[in-house]
């Protein structure tokens, strides 16, 4: 359902609508006509808030319209009741998230403040780096005196009680 | 307003945020959008429809009908609706239009 709508016409989805006319008030029949004003009125709505709400925005010197410059739109345009309501609704939202954030990170219920669980990490760090240079070293050490001894093979310089090689 | 309790105040969403956003955006000048101000907006949108149904429901003696007329009334009366004037205006007849017409002057109008 793609097609280009030319931007005057531009509505709430009829289904949306009918949806929430259902929920406010289901025993009413909406006659069609009436369906399609409060479309209509929903878009001029929106635009009215939109262009308040730039208004205030472009007066703080933003660029981008934030929740405060929504408020301040519905405040100014005599919806105040909207605002109370809505603001609600948002810090109802936010704390749900919020909590279920906080339930989600295991390491919150250990009970051991981030400072630290870094100082921590950082030993883990240093520990690990440690043991990976002393087990380099080792390797190191041992293919040098691989290497010393195969030197010494080639060299001829056997000591006098070896057994290995065939000189008498 | 009249005390206004929403029903929809529950912080769920039933107005297309997207849908919101475009016509939003087919106003002149506006550029970005954050979140939360689309919400507020989807969410104010949806309390003004809420708060236009119950008063039509109310005014109209509780019948079981919304229609254009009902909407017309509250739009006429109520303060707040009074930008929208200009999209439902009272329906008359013909013939009070003809009356209109004799009183302001037939030269106004074209």
């Amino acid at each position: 359902m793609a097609e280009a709508v030319p931007e005057e016409e531009l509505t709430i989805p009829r289904a949306a609508m009918n949806k929430m006319i259902k929920e406010i008030v289901p025993s009413v029949r909406v006659a069609n006509e009436a369906r399609e004003l409060i479309l209509n009125c929903c878009s001029e709505f929106i635009h009215l808030l939109a262009s308040e709400a730039n208004e205030i925005c472009t007066q703080q010197q933003k660029k981008t319209i934030n929740a405060e410059h929504i408020l301040g739109a519905l405040d100014r345009l005599g919806f105040n009741d909207y605002r109370t309501d809505a603001e609600a609704v948002l810090k109802d939202c936010k704390a749900v998230a919020a909590k279920r954030r906080r339930q989600s990170t295991r390491l919150e219920n250990l009970g051991i403040p981030e400072e630290e669980l870094l100082r921590q990490q950082q030993e883990l760090f240093a520990k690990a780096r440690e043991e990976q240079a002393a087990a380099e070293q080792q390797q190191w050490l041992q293919l040098q005196a691989e290497a010393q001894l195969s030197l010494q093979q080639q060299q001829g310089d056997f000591p006098s009680n070896s057994e290995d090689g065939e000189y008498s | 307003m009249s005390s206004f309790k929403p029903k929809l105040g529950d912080g769920s969403i039933i107005l297309p945020q997207a849908r919101v956003k475009m016509i939003m955006k087919s106003s002149p000048d506006t550029e970005s959008i954050s979140t939360d101000a689309l919400y507020f907006v989807t969410k104010a949108t949806e309390f003004f429809v809420e708060h236009l149904a119950q008063e039509i429901y109310e005014s109209t003696n509780k019948s079981n009908e919304l229609t254009y007329k009902g909407l017309a009334d509250i739009v006429q009366k109520s303060d707040s609706m009074q930008f929208l004037k200009d999209m439902v205006p009272k329906k008359i007849t013909y013939k009070e239009y003809q009356e209109i017409l004799k009183e302001k002057g037939n030269g106004d109008l074209f």
